[in-house]
């Protein structure tokens, strides 16, 4: 289906090339082989204007949205009220650069805003105003959801991400990117030895290997083939653990060996995961898209609408080496890469040149240093629905008076808990048949109280929550509170929760949470190889003379964990083995956990990290802190960690390198590798640490190759100041009828600019 | 030279698919503004540059104030009557040679106005916006390379005892001689037998004569000629 009406202005511009405006009311409807009704509206003196609205001096000012401003002449049939009713979304505006050409370009897409729709209340004709937005304002206003609407909390490529905001502006156009970081280190070549015993693969390079990477080896004599990092060592090799494929040979020295790093070969918004808690504003709830997109693009890449599609540029990537652009469909599904060239020319010489004599030259003075900022945070809920707060309704029960107070209860499904009875060491769960529920009681209609609630069965299990994934020397807090019915008094040290760690080790453990004469309280204990039978427990309240129908509650610091894993939570079933008839149900409320990483020596001190380039001349007194919101991170369930997939499992990405710089595919310089802080750095440094030129005035001259936001510019009359240097252009507002503009560019390279020797310091923050 | 008479400059207007004389003019006037755009740059120097715009034309007509248009001439009255609507309109232009011109464009009025003085007749006097291109009946070919340059003069030596000096360049078709100097004092030209103060010129020789009685001594002879079409 498409519009079945299109008001159309055409006009010839000042160049000699057509311009054509259609706007497409949406309301009605035809077939896509039928023909649309298409209503000639005329254009005034200055039919068109194009302009961006974020006008912000910053170069790395994350999104230019863009308006287009359409001027006509009313009448009585067409006029300000052919346009004023209707969703935002009713009339779609496509403006198209000679359009019956083979190739027409799209000056704009987008929607008009009836808020911006003005003309004069006086006689026909008036000039009608129509203001047309590509929407990317409107995002402020929408919460990210997955296509189906729902909350994403689970993890997701970046792309992803960034196609689930933009297909809020309905607009489902696709993306050009022009970001070529890669994941991981590319490729080395050298000097390599396969130990089996390990099974390790050793090489002099020390910043090549690390966990969760897929490599590929070639040119071996006996360990051709791909393999997985599961951990590094670094002696005077690195040693890289292997933990799928193989087996290793016994090779020794093997010269010329090459090592791939698979992840590095595709694009990182198609390698790299983000965890979508990460976007939360409150639980079970998102930011809006808009924030979502300055979060992941901040102090890097510029969004903007050219040529009927999106782009995101890399700042840093404006200089001397050819320009790659990814293409991504509107899904935010990878397409491929290309070598493209934007560069576009303004001067004396050239079709757009400087006009009426109001060019001025600014300057921004260089800084004395850059930092970037990560702040480490965790999801308001480490573990899926820890506050039982989700769960679709079961059914109304019967109302229940508490101390004089009748509430009104409510039964809900365990959202995110699994009733099993499980195993030790991953066995086969057997099959529970308690039944279990969240419980609510209201008043008034109001909640009062909640709690999970579990009946006895003939066969009684655990609910267990979604996995927590934690690292080595790591601390959780845990505590609890349940109960027991009204004089049923349950047998001896009932039981009411269980921890299990399943290692990247492959081995399993659990918490023991009460202090005895035989092990210490807090302590994990692994469970025997092979072992079978049911989990051992956790938590058990004290046999003494408690008041079982009151809530018993328990809160343990556990010692820290002995290896890298997850971590599963187990409410149980326990009626101290009273005996059928006895307890028939508990009720478990307040459960939390805290989780306290081991950063840099110590828990609960470190609360974020930051980047920091600084020059060593004294004298500079200007600088740039900037917070960013995503990061390499040193664990995995921060909000922000930048993330891989392997193997089925996510592993943090901790190591980047600037693919642009070199050839297509080409195997990298290693030193130009490191954490994504690092790179991100530098690249904001290197905006910075020289007195940046800023010319601001009117350009004459677009035709079909028209200046826009993603070129990159050379400014040619020769002059020292625009001499060896590349511009951005960061503001314009183009009258299409006149073909000038108003303009601003600002210095994004020169040829001795680009410095990565200047002093760079990582350093944790604390509390 | 073709002349353009001021009665072969007729403005009018169509009407349907005819096209009426506006008024009883006695003046009128096409007029072309074109903007100017400044494109000076930093290596510009001392001189500002600029480029060709946007293009604007009015029309202007005066005549005699006619009522109606019974006289087979457009009426002040009935263009009060056509305010706001675009019109199209031809200038014709006849030169000597009976070649005519016709520029065609669509104009509406901007201003109309009636007067009188005492003692004279009624004028009528409109202003006209032209809107869009303006056609023209026949593409004006570039000029043809100039016939009418003025070369550059020729120094000669009027040697002793000579009463004349030859140059080949004079020999060229069309050669007009402009004027000859001898030591300083112009002569004049003669067709026949040259006496005191004049010059007699024979382009098939490419020879400039004098006074027979007054020959030459080592005297300067200076030519100023032209060559036309």
């Amino acid at each position: 289906m498409k519009p079945g009406i299109i008001y159309r202005i055409d006009f010839q511009n000042f160049d000699g090339d057509l311009v054509r405006i259609d706007i497409q009311d949406t309301a009605t409807l035809i077939g896509d082989f039928d023909t649309a009704n298409v209503i000639g509206l005329r254009g005034t003196g200055n039919p068109l204007s194009i302009k961006v609205i974020d006008n912000e001096d910053d170069k790395f000012t994350c999104i230019r949205a863009k308006q287009a401003n359409i001027e006509f002449l009313s009448n009585a049939s067409y006029n300000i009220g052919t346009f004023a009713d209707g969703p935002d979304n009713r009339f779609r505006v496509e403006i198209l650069l000679n359009p019956t050409s083979l190739l027409p370009s799209f000056l704009f897409i987008g929607f008009l805003v009836t808020d911006d729709l003005q003309q004069l209340f006086l006689p026909y004709p008036q000039t009608v105003v129509l203001t047309a937005s590509d929407h990317l304002g409107l995002l402020k206003g929408i919460p990210l959801t997955d296509d189906a609407g729902k909350y994403m909390k689970d993890h997701y490529k970046i792309s992803y991400f960034i196609a689930q905001c933009l297909n809020k502006t309905e607009l489902n156009l696709p993306i050009n990117v022009i970001h070529n970081l890669r994941v991981g280190g590319g490729s080395i070549t050298g000097n390599t030895s396969f130990v089996a015993g390990g099974p390790y693969i050793a090489t002099a390079q020390t910043t090549f290997f690390y966990p969760g990477q897929r490599i590929r080896v070639i040119g071996s004599s006996f360990n051709d083939g791909d393999y997985t990092v599961g951990g590094t060592t670094l002696l005077i090799a690195q040693f890289a653990y292997i933990i799928d494929g193989g087996p290793l040979v016994n090779e020794s020295g093997s010269p010329d060996v090459i090592i791939q790093d698979i992840s590095s070969t595709t694009h990182i918004y198609d390698t790299v995961y983000i965890e979508g808690l990460t976007f939360e504003s409150s639980v079970n709830a998102a930011q809006d898209c808009y924030s979502v997109l300055q979060a992941i693009l901040k102090e890097g890449q510029v969004l903007t609408q050219f040529n009927g599609a999106w782009w995101i540029v890399s700042v840093d990537e404006y200089e001397a080496n050819p320009t790659y652009v990814a293409t991504f469909d509107y899904l935010g599904i990878y397409q491929g890469i290309v070598e493209n060239n934007i560069t576009r020319t303004v001067g004396s010489l050239f079709f757009s040149r400087w006009a009426n004599a109001n060019t001025n030259l600014e300057l921004e003075r260089a800084k004395a240093f850059i930092s970037e900022t990560f702040r480490y945070s965790f999801p308001t809920e480490l573990i899926c629905n820890m506050t039982f707060e989700r769960g679709d309704l079961i059914t109304q029960l019967p109302d229940e008076t508490i101390e004089n107070v009748t509430y009104q209860v409510k039964s809900f499904e365990t959202e995110c808990w699994e009733y099993n009875q499980w195993q030790r060491n991953d066995n086969a769960p057997i099959t529970a048949n308690g039944t279990n529920y969240i419980k609510k009681l209201y008043y008034n209609g109001a909640e009062r109280d909640r709690f999970m609630h579990m009946n006895e069965g003939t066969v009684n299990g655990q609910l267990r929550s979604e996995p927590l994934a934690v690292s080595t020397g790591d601390k959780i807090v845990v505590g609890i509170s349940s109960r027991w019915p009204a004089g049923r008094i349950p047998g001896t040290t009932p039981a009411t929760l269980a921890v299990e760690l399943k290692g990247d080790n492959g081995k399993f453990y659990y918490l023991y949470g009460t202090g005895s004469t035989v092990q210490l309280s807090g302590g994990w204990f692994e469970y025997p190889a092979g072992s079978g039978g049911i989990l051992d427990i956790s938590y058990t309240t004290s046999p003494s003379s408690q008041d079982y129908e009151s809530w018993q509650s328990q809160s343990y610091e556990s010692q820290p964990l002995p290896v890298s894993g997850r971590l599963f939570f187990y409410l149980v079933f326990d009626d101290g083995a009273d005996g059928p008839g006895g307890v028939t149900y508990v009720e478990h409320s307040d459960f939390s956990v805290q989780y306290l990483p081991f950063i840099n020596g110590s828990y609960r001190e470190i609360s974020g990290q930051s980047y920091t380039v600084k020059r060593n001349e004294l004298g500079y007194l200007a600088s740039r802190e900037q917070e960013v919101f995503i990061s390499n991170a040193p664990r995995i369930n921060m909000k922000g960690a930048l993330q891989i997939l392997t193997g089925g499992k996510y592993w943090l990405a901790p190591y980047y390198y600037p693919a642009w710089r070199f050839a297509l595919n080409t195997a990298p310089d290693q030193t130009s590798a490191g954490e994504y802080g690092k790179l991100q750095a530098f690249a904001v440094w290197n905006q910075n640490r020289n007195t940046i030129r800023k010319f601001t005035g009117d350009v004459i001259g677009f035709g079909v190759n028209w200046p826009d936001v993603i070129h990159k510019f050379v400014l040619s009359d020769t002059n020292p100041n625009t001499n060896d240097r590349f511009f951005l252009l960061i503001s314009m507002d183009q009258n299409w009828k006149s073909c000038q503009m108003q303009a601003t560019f600002v210095e994004c390279y020169r040829s001795d600019g680009k410095g990565y020797t200047d002093p760079l310091s990582f350093k944790y923050l604390t509390s | 030279m073709r002349k353009i008479l001021g009665k072969n400059f007729l403005i009018t207007m169509m009407v349907g698919d005819l096209g009426y004389p506006v008024f009883c003019a006695k003046s009128g006037e096409l007029s072309t503004d074109i903007e100017e755009i400044e494109v000076t740059s930093v290596n510009s120097g001392r001189d500002r540059e600029y480029e060709p715009g946007m293009v604007s034309r009015t029309l202007s007509v005066s005549g005699l104030t006619e009522l109606d248009n019974t006289g087979g001439r457009v009426s002040i009255f009935y263009l009060l009557q056509q305010l706001s609507t675009v019109q199209m309109f031809r200038l014709i232009f006849t030169d000597t040679e009976e070649e005519v011109q016709v520029l065609t464009f669509r104009a509406f009025a901007t201003n109309l106005s009636v007067n009188k003085n005492s003692g004279q007749l009624s004028q009528s006097t409109g202003s006209f916006r032209i809107s869009g291109a303006m056609t023209f009946s026949s593409i004006i070919p570039p000029p043809n390379e100039a016939f009418c340059d003025i070369a550059d003069p020729i120094y000669m030596t009027l040697g002793v005892g000579a009463t004349s000096v030859t140059n080949a360049l004079l020999t060229t078709t069309g050669v007009e001689i402009l004027g000859v100097w001898r030591s300083g004092l112009s002569l004049t030209i003669t067709s026949g037998t040259p006496g005191s103060g004049q010059f007699a010129f024979d382009p098939t020789t490419g020879t400039i004569s004098i006074d027979p009685t007054n020959p030459g001594n080592d005297e300067p002879i200076h030519i100023i000629y032209k060559i036309s079409g």
